[in-house]
C-alpha cells in the first residue's frame, strides 16, 4: 500500500448551493487523502455530493456555491486560499480533468491539433511545432492509431471512444500530479469502456499519476482503483482498499448498494426480482437528523435517529461511519 | 415567474410600459384636455409668440401646444393610446397567422413544408412601406391601412421562428407517444407543439411590440399611417419639423414619449430572452 | 399457434451519400426472431448496433423499409390507415429512456396519464380521474404527483409515470428502451421490479432494449445480441451467459465481472466500425479474434447449435473450444 506524503488532502470540507429553495448541503465535513501514485475511487449514486467533490477540488464551483468549511491541500499548498493565477497554473499542469462527455468537453468548432497544442502551449513557453510533437507523442501514448491524421480531424469526426481517449491524452500532456475523471467512460460503449479503463491502469505505471476516479459504476471502480470511498447524501460512508470493499461492505448502504445491482441469473430457479432499497435519497435541504442513512437503513436503531456518526478506522486502512461498529 | 418579477430590467420595463398602458387606456380622463387630445380645433392661445399656434410650455399647457393650438400633453396621451392599439393589434395579428402557418410547416414537413415557407418568403421580401403606400392608394389612408400593411408584412418572421420550433419538437419522444397513441395530428399539434413552441414567441412578440410602434410612427411620419386630427406620435413628430429651431417642446416630448414606449418593451423582450434562453433550458 | 410476435427479414436502410455516391445505412439489416406471449426478450448491443431502430420498427414507429411482421398471427407491416392505428395504440405501448423528454414538459402528470384515455373512448371526467389515481398508484406514487411536472420529479418519479401512462392503453407489448439507463442504481432495482410486477400482473410482453447487460441477464428470458445492423447471437438468456457462442458476445459478457468465464476474457481491438461502410463479409470480422478468410468474404447464417440457441459465424468449431492458443490470438490478450 503506498503510503507516504499524501498528494490531496481534503479536511472537513464542506459545500453549500444556495438554490431558491434553500440552503443545499452537497459536502458534509469530507475527509479524504489520495497518496502518490493512487486512484482512489468515489462512488455514489444522485445527490451523494460526487460531482461537488470533483468540482471542488479543482475549483470549477458554480457561482451559487459557498465552501463554508474545510480545507484542500494540494502538495502541501492550500487551494481554497489561493489566487486564481495560482490556480490557473496548477490547472492543466498539475491537476487536470477528464469530464464525462466527450462530445461536449472538446470544442467542435476546432481541429484536434489546434486543442491538445492549446493546452501545451497554455502551460509550457514551446512553439507551435514542439508542441505538435509533443501533442502526437500523447495520442500514441493513448493508443490511437494514426495519430498524424487524427490532428487534422475535428472532434465529430471521431467516435466517441477516440474523443474520450483524446481528452485523457489532453490531460495527460502536461504530466500532471493528479487527475480528476467524472464518469470518464459513462457515455462510451461497454467493450470502448474496457479498453479505455485498461488504458487507464497502463498509462498510470508509465506516467505515474494519481486518480480520482469519480463513477456510480462499481464494477468499473473494482477493476482499476486501488482505494474506494462510498458517499451518500455527501458524506464518506465507507472506505477502503476497493477489493475489501466490495467483497466484504461494512456499511448497510454500501450492501444494500451492491445487493442491488442487477446480476445475470445463473439458473432459471434464480429470481429476476432485485434486492431493492427502500425510500429515496434524502432531501439535501433538511437532511434527516442523526445518520442521513437512517430512514432507509434495516439496522438502524435509535442512536441512528440522534447521532450522525463520525467516519472512523474500524480495521487498517478500512473506515466506516456507522454506530454497528 | 418569480425569478422574473426579480430581474431589475424586466421590473424596470414593465414599470414604464405598464405607466404606458395606464395611460392610452385612461387617456379621455387623465388628459387635461380631452378634447383636444381627440383633434377638437382650438383657438391660438398665444397668437403674439406663434401664428400656427404653436405655444410654449406654459402652465395651462405643461408641454406647450402643437400645431393647431392643442395642448400636447393631451395629444401625446392619446398618441400613445394609437401607437399600443396598433402595435398590440399588428403583433397579435401576426402572431396568429406566423404560429399557423409556421407550427404546421413545422410539423408536417415535407410538401406543407415548402409550399407554406415559398408564400412566407413572399411575404417577407415586402417591404411594410411599400405596401402601405399601395393600400393607402387603395383604401386611403387611416388606421386600417397600417395595421393591414404592417400586419401581412410582420408575420413571416413568427412563421419562422415557430417553424423551426415545431421541428425541434416535432421528433421529441412525447411527440412520439402521442402519435402512438393514436392522438390526432391537430391535437398533436395544438395540445403538445403549439405550448412547447411559446417561448421564444412570446419573446419575439415583446421586442415586436416596441418595432412596430416605431414601424407605426415612421409610416404616419412619411403621411402613409393615420391621419389628423387623429392623435398620433409619428404624426407629431413629422409635424414638428417645420418648426424644429423655433419650438423645441413640439418634437421633443412627442419623441421622448415614443422612445420610452418602445425602450419598454425592448426591456421586458431582452429579460425575457434571458430568462428562456433555451440553451439554459428554462421552463416557463 | 405460432408465436405472439413473428418478425422476418426486416430491414431499415436509410439513404444517405451523395447524388452522384448513394449510399445507404443498413441500420436494420435482415433480423428475423420470434417473441412468446408473456416473455421479457432483450436486445442487446452497443451504439450503432440497430437495436433502437428495431425496437421503433417493431412498433412501426419507424416504417421497416422491407420485410413482414406478425402480431398475433396478423400482418401488421401490411395495415394501413384506421386500422393500422387502431391495432398498434390497442397492442402497444413505448417507455423511452430519458423521463424528461417522453413526457410533455409542459403537461402536469394528470394531463399526461389522461391523455391515453381521450382515444376512441367515452370515459366521463369522473371516471377517467379514477382511472388516472388508480394508475398513479399502480405504479407506487402519491396522489399529489397529479399537479407536478415532470422537472419536479426525480428522474426515478418521472419514469414511473412514463411506466403508468405506457399501460393506461391496456396495452399487451411494451417496447421499453434503456428504462433505467438514466437512473440511480437503487432507483432502477426498484424500477426493475416495478416492471416485473407490473408484467406479471397484466400479462405482458417485453422488448428490452438495452446495452447493460447486467439488466437484460437478469431481467430476460431470451436475448438477441446485436452487431451493426444484424442479430449476431440469439438465445436463452441463461444459455447466453454461461455458454456465449459468438466471439462479439464472448467480449461483451467478458466485461461483466460476476459471470464465471469458461473461456479467456479478451479485449476487442479497434473501433466499432463506421454504420455507413460495415466491413465486407461478416461484419464483426475486422475485430474477432477467430477471423479467418471465409469471414471477410461472407456473410455467415443463422445456425441453431442448440435448441432455441441460434449463432451466426463462420468459425464455431474454433469458438466452441475458446482455448486456441494460437500466437496471434495470444498477442490479442494482452
Amino acid at each position: 500500500m503506498m503510503q507516504g506524503n499524501p498528494l490531496l488532502e481534503i479536511k472537513d470540507l464542506t459545500v453549500e448551493y444556495i438554490t431558491n429553495a434553500g440552503t443545499i448541503k452537497a459536502l458534509d465535513r469530507i475527509n479524504l487523502t489520495i497518496n502518490k501514485s493512487e486512484f482512489l475511487g468515489i462512488v455514489g449514486e444522485s445527490g451523494s455530493g460526487k460531482s461537488t467533490l470533483a468540482y471542488a477540488t479543482i475549483g470549477l464551483l458554480p457561482p451559487n456555491s459557498r465552501i463554508s468549511a474545510g480545507r484542500i491541500t494540494f502538495d502541501g499548498k492550500d487551494l481554497l486560499k489561493a489566487s486564481s493565477k495560482e490556480i490557473n497554473s496548477l490547472r492543466g499542469r498539475r491537476i487536470s480533468m477528464v469530464f464525462q462527455d466527450p462530445t461536449t468537453s472538446l470544442n467542435p468548432v476546432f481541429k484536434i491539433e489546434e486543442q491538445v497544442c492549446r493546452v501545451i502551449q497554455q502551460h509550457k513557453a514551446v512553439n507551435r511545432q514542439i508542441a505538435r510533437a509533443m501533442a502526437l507523442k500523447q495520442l500514441a501514448n493513448v493508443e490511437l492509431p494514426e495519430a498524424n491524421h487524427i490532428l487534422k480531424l475535428y472532434p465529430f469526426e471521431l467516435s466517441g471512444g477516440m474523443q474520450q481517449r483524446v481528452m485523457i491524452a489532453m490531460s495527460l500532456s502536461l504530466n500532471p500530479d493528479l487527475v480528476i475523471a467524472d464518469e470518464p467512460t459513462s457515455a462510451v460503449d461497454a467493450t470502448i469502456q474496457f479498453q479505455i479503463l485498461e488504458l487507464l491502469s497502463r498509462l498510470r505505471h508509465s506516467q505515474n499519476f494519481s486518480m480520482l476516479f469519480i463513477t456510480h459504476n462499481i464494477d468499473i471502480v473494482s477493476k482499476v482503483c486501488d482505494r474506494v470511498a462510498i458517499m451518500y447524501a455527501g458524506s464518506v460512508v465507507e472506505e477502503g482498499p476497493s477489493q475489501e470493499v466490495f467483497s466484504n461492505p461494512k456499511h448497510p448502504y454500501t450492501q444494500a448498494l451492491m445487493k442491488s445491482i442487477p446480476r445475470p441469473r445463473k439458473s432459471i430457479a434464480e429470481t429476476k426480482r432485485l434486492n431493492v432499497i427502500e425510500g429515496s435519497i434524502p432531501d439535501l435541504i433538511s437532511p434527516p437528523k442523526g445518520c442521513k442513512f437512517h430512514p432507509r437503513c434495516p439496522y438502524a436503531y435509535s442512536r441512528c435517529q440522534r447521532e450522525e456518526p463520525e467516519l472512523k478506522e474500524i480495521t487498517v486502512n478500512r473506515k466506516v461511519a456507522c454506530h454497528l461498529y | 415567474m418569480k425569478p422574473l418579477l426579480g430581474d431589475r430590467i424586466f421590473l424596470a420595463g414593465a414599470m414604464i410600459i405598464g405607466i404606458m398602458l395606464f395611460i392610452a387606456i385612461f387617456a379621455p380622463w387623465i388628459s387635461p384636455y380631452p378634447a383636444q387630445g381627440e383633434g377638437q380645433t382650438v383657438p391660438n392661445v398665444c397668437p403674439s409668440i406663434s401664428p400656427a399656434g404653436v405655444c410654449p410650455p406654459s402652465f395651462s399647457h405643461i408641454f406647450g401646444t402643437e400645431q393647431g393650438g392643442r395642448d400636447l400633453l393631451s395629444r401625446i396621451f392619446f398618441g400613445i393610446r394609437t401607437s399600443i392599439l396598433v402595435s398590440f393589434l399588428v403583433v397579435m395579428l401576426a402572431m396568429g397567422i406566423g404560429m399557423a402557418v409556421g407550427l404546421t410547416a413545422g410539423y408536417f414537413g415535407g410538401l406543407v413544408d415548402e409550399a407554406l415557407m415559398r408564400i412566407t418568403d413572399i411575404f417577407l421580401a415586402i417591404p411594410h412601406i411599400l405596401l402601405a403606400l399601395n393600400i393607402v392608394a387603395i383604401l386611403g389612408p387611416g388606421l386600417i391601412d397600417v395595421f393591414i400593411a404592417l400586419g401581412v408584412t410582420w408575420w413571416p418572421a413568427f412563421a419562422r421562428l415557430a417553424r423551426s420550433q415545431a421541428i425541434a419538437i416535432r421528433n421529441r419522444p412525447f411527440v412520439m407517444v402521442a402519435k402512438a397513441m393514436g392522438i390526432s395530428s391537430r391535437q398533436i399539434v395544438l395540445k403538445h407543439i403549439l405550448p412547447n413552441s411559446i417561448s421564444p414567441l412570446l419573446v419575439q412578440m415583446s421586442i415586436d411590440l416596441g418595432a412596430v410602434v416605431l414601424a407605426e410612427a415612421g409610416l404616419s411620419f412619411i403621411g402613409l399611417g393615420v391621419r389628423p386630427p387623429t392623435a398620433d406620435l409619428g404624426q407629431m413628430i413629422f409635424a414638428a419639423i417645420d418648426f424644429i429651431t423655433t419650438s423645441w417642446w413640439v418634437a421633443l416630448f412627442p419623441g421622448l414619449f415614443l422612445t420610452l414606449l418602445v425602450l419598454g418593451f425592448n426591456m421586458i423582450g431582452d429579460a425575457m430572452r434571458d430568462r428562456f434562453d433555451p440553451r439554459l433550458r428554462r421552463q416557463f | 399457434m405460432s408465436k405472439f410476435i413473428i418478425v422476418k427479414d426486416l430491414k431499415k436502410y436509410y439513404p444517405s451519400g451523395t447524388f452522384f455516391n448513394r449510399r445507404k445505412i443498413k441500420a436494420v439489416d435482415d433480423v428475423s426472431f420470434e417473441i412468446d406471449k408473456r416473455e421479457s426478450f432483450g436486445l442487446v448491443g452497443e451504439s450503432g448496433s440497430g437495436k433502437t431502430t428495431l425496437g421503433l420498427c417493431l412498433m412501426r414507429l419507424l416504417e421497416p423499409t422491407s420485410g413482414k411482421i406478425f402480431i398475433e398471427d396478423q400482418d401488421f407491416t401490411s395495415m394501413k390507415g384506421k386500422k393500422f392505428k387502431e391495432f398498434r395504440a390497442s397492442r402497444f405501448s413505448i417507455v423511452y429512456q430519458n423521463p424528461l423528454s417522453s413526457l410533455d414538459p409542459s403537461w402536469t402528470v394528470e394531463q399526461t396519464l389522461m391523455e391515453p384515455l381521450t382515444v376512441n373512448s367515452s370515459f366521463s371526467k369522473a371516471e377517467a380521474r379514477t382511472i388516472v389515481q388508480q394508475a398513479l398508484a399502480n405504479v407506487g406514487l402519491q396522489p399529489y404527483m397529479l399537479t407536478r411536472f415532470p422537472h419536479e420529479l426525480s428522474g426515478g418519479q418521472a419514469q414511473r409515470v412514463a411506466i403508468a401512462r405506457a399501460l393506461m392503453n391496456k396495452p399487451k407489448i411494451v417496447i421499453l428502451d434503456e428504462p433505467t439507463s438514466a437512473l440511480d442504481v437503487s432507483v432502477q432495482a426498484q424500477l426493475l421490479n416495478l416492471l416485473l410486477d407490473l408484467q406479471e400482473r397484466h400479462g405482458l410482453t417485453y422488448l428490452f432494449i438495452s446495452h447493460d447487460l447486467n439488466v437484460v441477464g437478469n431481467i430476460c428470458d431470451r436475448i438477441a445480441v446485436m452487431y451493426l445492423g444484424k442479430i449476431v447471437e440469439l438465445g436463452d438468456a441463461i444459455e447466453l451467459f454461461n455458454v456465449p457462442m459468438h466471439p462479439y458476445t464472448q467480449s461483451l459478457v467478458s466485461t461483466i465481472s460476476e459471470v464465471s468465464v469458461k473461456f479467456v476474457r479478451y479485449k476487442l481491438k479497434g473501433e466499432p466500425p463506421n454504420p455507413l461502410n460495415p466491413p465486407f463479409g461478416c461484419r464483426f470480422h475486422t475485430r474477432c479474434p477467430y477471423a479467418t478468410p471465409i469471414c471477410g468474404e461472407e456473410e455467415p447464417k443463422m445456425v441453431e447449435v442448440s435448441p432455441g440457441h441460434f449463432v451466426a459465424c463462420h468459425n464455431l468449431e474454433l469458438v466452441k473450444s475458446g482455448l486456441i492458443q494460437t500466437k496471434e490470438r495470444a498477442a490479442l490478450m494482452e
